[in-house]
């Protein structure tokens, strides 16, 4: 009998482990670094974990999630989809908060939230205090005023706005839903062109010669082809158009500092000098088994930072290359990492 | 199991107060060859009338350890079963599989607990018995007859917080040749909870909009006994909910999703000295209509099933045997419309067949005290290739007092039809998962005059190949392959300590469980999941219920604790534990042939703040307050048939 009490206390008791999960240790990471990088995570869909993670690049630590550390524990919410800077702010694009989260630049303390927006996306200040904002399920662009925070207006159009640039008083509206990239007039806010760039158009960068380059990602399900394209600003004709193969689903354009070499993912990170007149073959980083999500190029060194969402329901891992293509190190940023800001 | 059947039958002679204890067995064929070398629970059917105004998901996550991952109060909830995922746990009716073979889950948040009278758990894989899915445990859902108990009719209305309203009537017409119970039910509530924020310091104070719900539905059941060697069973459940779903953040689009099941069932069962032989025949017709608004999305997801099974056991001696077929079809038609100005509509048709055959032995030695049994189940499909399946196990009684259980088992669980065919992404070239455990467990039972004690713990270890996971494509979609390996191992407990005299039941219901499930495959190269438990699933979950019973009384008091749940499967992230308690009270009482009762029931107790799902609040303190009509006009008591 009392052998098999002790057998059954032992089943109870055998090989528990600590319920407790370790909590991150805290690592102390100056906003006033020379240069800092800013991650954008996107955080889980529903569950309200987007944030924005800081690295220093000369000391590698790193702070995963910035905003709570200086907001007295507060999150930012669901879905953090991007970050730009204006003035003495970060605009934080909350997606799924259906908010714009205003941010010092100094501590990254919040000052402001701009709400009442559907499914923002990107914001675009385009002249003074005003702002644009893309939406992926409105068919219209928000016009926001960042002296109040609040938005002032719209401009119809096409839902699945993406990113924007600015130039000579026009900014151009990619478009995830449509073929055409929208040009508004920021004088007046109306639409007053669309240009044909291709189906799933959603990453625009301006190189140094003033010229727009589109980067449309196709559909590959339903086998369309994605392509690169190159606008003149002044005719809005499209110059150059380079066309992907229809397997392929190109994303995230961006540009070096001397902005005449662009980069983007297409299972794995490629680079096209803007005088090249086809696109390159290879990936100028391999992607092999892991998941790139998220480029940017750091203006301070050319140093290639690409971050590797690995199954969505993780810690990305940010890894960053020379500018020769040669593995320098990575850091864990947060879940679902798309973007960088340098500083 | 056995040995709480022999307690109640003894209490029964006892006392009449306990009658409601009192249990016929008529159980599905296969698992009677079979339950005794596994792990089983059964819910109490005190318990059980105790939540006769709650779904399966408020009744399996307070009375059992498995975990309910809701998704906030009224809104889907989902099973994890031994460290499994939701599509690992097989969900019987009458012995049935009814999950839905489109999601491969079924939502319990729309099962109404009033619609069956005898709700069990079966621990780990049990492929071998109930085909696909069956690899965490098994759910199992019955209406169980009562011949000749005369004239019962059952009235109940209830009001609680958040604006909920409830009434149910059952009829219950039983003769001694012919029953008939009707149930039948509404509930609507506004479902407005306020929660606390706890990630918002400002304005932490905050209230659900947008979760109503209204939820109807019936289970008629008519048996007859044809001849004395013949019963036949037909059983119709027509369940119809309609919901709103809340958005816990500012989105602002308005999501819903009606569900409406037809759920069919009739058995004939032939019983007559060494041989019994059961058909079957299931038809169930499951619609889930989703909306969401802003995003202009339409779907409608039917799926149809019909099964019919043969099921044969002969007996010889000390010798069981079973031979049975199963053939199972499912049809969907799934419609999809995004954008409506782009008129991306989708019409998917998809169809699977199976056909299955099953075997199955057991012997009894050693005046009954040692039993072995093995079991084998081979299936046939369409679509892909189905792996043999088999069970066997021994329960052996080693003294009075000790019943010492080892099973084996090989499971497995086929892709879903979202999994093959979801468009885009779905992978038709997907294999069965498969699962390979042991569990071994003691039993420890002792009764002394008006106490009775029962201890069991079992140890459990199942490795899990093939474990399907949608990932990240080079495309723009996400694909299911065959890619996780999950080791499960773990400890479960059960406690019960009765005392019974007279006027007066007192019962302690103790359950916990431990499970380390950890995934054991890298899928890239920066994987940082190898080693760390699989998200969404405790290691730890411990319940405790007790119930007094005196004179016209009866109290329920329960109390739930679930550990850390992961959210990364790095395991970096989590929620936090909660405890939660509940309470329940009743007292009846009786004007000539009419007896009252009135409830009032207080959930979450403590007033705790908590969520399973991250941002998926669930609700503070709530009450409810009923009453319960009942009319009984007994007939002379007559033997009952068991069947």
């Amino acid at each position: 009998m009392k052998f098999y009490v002790f057998i059954l206390i032992g089943l109870l008791l055998g090989s528990c482990v600590k319920d407790k999960p370790q909590e991150p240790i805290k690592t102390a990471v100056s906003m006033n670094a020379d240069t800092k990088v800013l991650v954008v995570n996107e955080g889980n869909f529903g569950w309200g974990v987007g944030s924005i993670s800081l690295y220093d690049p000369s000391s590698g630590a790193v702070v995963e999630d910035y905003y709570k550390q200086q907001n007295n524990n507060a999150t930012l919410g669901n879905v953090c989809q991007s970050i730009t800077k204006y003035n003495n702010n970060y605009y934080i694009v909350m997606n799924n908060s259906n908010k714009i989260v205003v941010v010092n630049s100094s501590n990254f303390v919040k000052t402001a939230t701009i709400n009442g927006l559907n499914s923002p996306r990107y914001i675009l200040p385009v002249t003074y205090n005003k702002a644009y904002v893309s939406d992926l399920y409105t068919n219209s662009i928000q016009i926001v005023d960042l002296n109040s925070n609040t938005i002032s207006g719209s401009i119809p159009c096409m839902n699945g706005t993406e990113q924007m640039a600015l130039l000579y008083n026009k900014a151009f509206v990619t478009c995830s839903n449509s073929n055409y990239c929208y040009v508004i007039n920021t004088m007046t806010d109306v639409i007053t062109d669309s240009i044909p760039v291709g189906e799933g158009n959603s990453s625009i960068c301006i190189d140094k010669n003033s010229k727009v380059w589109i980067l449309s990602t196709g559909n590959s399900t339903q086998s369309i082809a994605g392509k690169l394209s190159r606008i003149n600003p002044v005719t809005l004709q499209i110059e150059q158009t380079l066309n992907f193969s229809n397997t392929d689903s190109p994303n995230k354009l961006c540009f070096n500092k001397t902005r005449d070499t662009l980069y983007y993912l297409n299972n794995g990170v490629y680079q096209f000098p803007i005088i090249s007149s086809s696109l390159p073959s290879n990936p100028f980083i391999n992607q092999g088994t892991k998941l790139y999500y998220g480029l940017g190029i750091n203006p301070k060194d050319y140093s290639i930072y690409v971050s590797d969402a690995i199954d969505y329901v993780q810690k990305s891992k940010v890894e960053i290359y020379k500018p020769n293509g040669s593995f320098i190190t990575n850091f864990n940023a947060g879940i679902i990492s798309n973007g960088f800001m340098f500083e | 199991m056995c040995f709480i059947l022999n307690s109640n039958v003894k209490a029964q002679t006892k006392d009449t107060v306990i009658h409601q204890l009192h249990e016929v067995s008529i159980i599905e064929n296969k698992q009677h060859l079979l339950e005794t070398s596994k792990k089983t629970i059964s819910i109490d059917s005190l318990t059980l009338v105790r939540y006769n105004t709650s779904s399966l998901s408020d009744l399996l996550s307070n009375q059992s350890t498995i975990h309910v991952k809701t998704y906030g109060h009224g809104n889907i909830a989902t099973t994890s079963m031994r460290g499994g995922n939701s599509n690992h746990t097989a969900i019987l009716w009458n012995g049935l599989n009814i999950q839905n073979a489109m999601l491969g889950q079924t939502d319990l948040s729309i099962i109404p607990s009033l619609f069956f009278n005898n709700v069990s758990l079966e621990y780990g894989g049990g492929s071998a018995m109930w085909g696909s899915g069956a690899i965490g445990g098994s759910i199992r859902l019955q209406n169980k007859t009562l011949f000749n108990e005369g004239f019962k009719t059952n009235l109940q209305m209830s009001v609680g917080s958040f604006d909920t309203k409830k009434i149910a009537a059952t009829v219950l017409l039983s003769h001694k040749k012919i029953v008939s119970n009707t149930k039948i039910y509404y509930n609507t509530s506004e479902n407005n909870y306020k929660y606390k924020d706890t990630t918002d310091k400002e304005n932490s104070n905050k209230q659900i909009t947008h979760a109503g719900y209204t939820a109807k539905g019936l289970m008629q059941e008519l048996s007859f006994l044809a001849t004395p060697y013949q019963k036949i069973n037909i059983r119709l459940w027509y369940n119809s909910v309609s919901r709103n779903i809340p958005s816990y953040t500012a989105y602002a689009s308005k999501q819903s999703q009606e569900d409406e099941n037809l759920k069919f069932n009739t058995d004939w069962n032939y019983s007559k000295q060494k041989i019994n032989s059961t058909i079957r025949l299931g038809y169930f017709n499951d619609k889930l209509n989703y909306t969401d608004s802003l995003k202009d999305i339409y779907s409608k997801s039917p799926i149809r099933t019909f099964i019919t099974e043969s099921d044969n056991i002969y007996t010889h001696k000390n010798h069981t045997f079973n031979l049975g077929a199963n053939f199972t079809s499912y049809k969907t038609e799934t419609y999809s419309k995004i954008n409506e100005q782009e008129s991306r509509d989708t019409l998917l048709i998809h169809k699977i067949n199976k056909l299955a055959f099953f075997a199955a032995y057991k012997i009894s030695l050693l005046n009954s005290k040692f039993n072995y049994n093995l079991s084998i189940r081979k299936e046939f499909t369409n679509q892909t290739q189905i792996p043999f399946t088999g069970n066997t196990g021994i329960h052996y009684q080693l003294t009075k007092h000790i019943t010492a259980k080892v099973n084996a088992n090989k499971s497995y669980r086929q892709p879903t039809l979202n999994d093959l065919y979801w468009n885009p992404g779905g992978n038709p070239n997907l294999k069965p998962e498969d699962s390979y455990e042991i569990d071994g467990g003691i039993e420890l039972n002792y009764s002394k005059n008006n106490f009775s004690l029962l201890i069991e713990g079992t140890y459990f270890n199942r490795h899990t190949t093939n474990w399907i996971i949608w990932l990240p494509t080079e495309k723009s979609y996400w694909s299911p392959k065959n890619v996780a390996e999950v080791y499960s191992r773990g400890t479960e407990t059960k406690t019960e300590l009765s005392y019974s005299k007279k006027d007066i039941l007192i019962k302690l219901i103790l359950h916990t469980s431990y499970v380390l499930s950890t995934n054991q495959k890298a899928t890239s190269e920066n994987d940082n999941s190898v080693g760390r438990q699989v998200i969404f699933t405790p290691r730890y979950n411990g319940q405790g219920t007790l119930l007094i019973k005196y004179q016209n009384f009866n109290l329920l008091f329960n109390n739930n604790y679930t550990g850390y749940r992961f959210t990364s499967t790095d395991n970096t992230s989590w929620v936090n534990p909660y405890y939660i308690a509940n309470f329940k009270c009743s007292y009846n009482y009786s004007f000539s042939t009419i007896n009252t009762e009135l409830f009032f029931n207080i959930n979450n107790l403590f007033n705790k703040n908590y969520v399973i799902i991250p941002n998926r609040p669930m609700p503070l303190r709530n009450y409810e307050v009923g009453i319960n009509l009942k009319y009984d006009k007994k007939k002379k008591k007559v033997e009952t048939t068991i069947n």
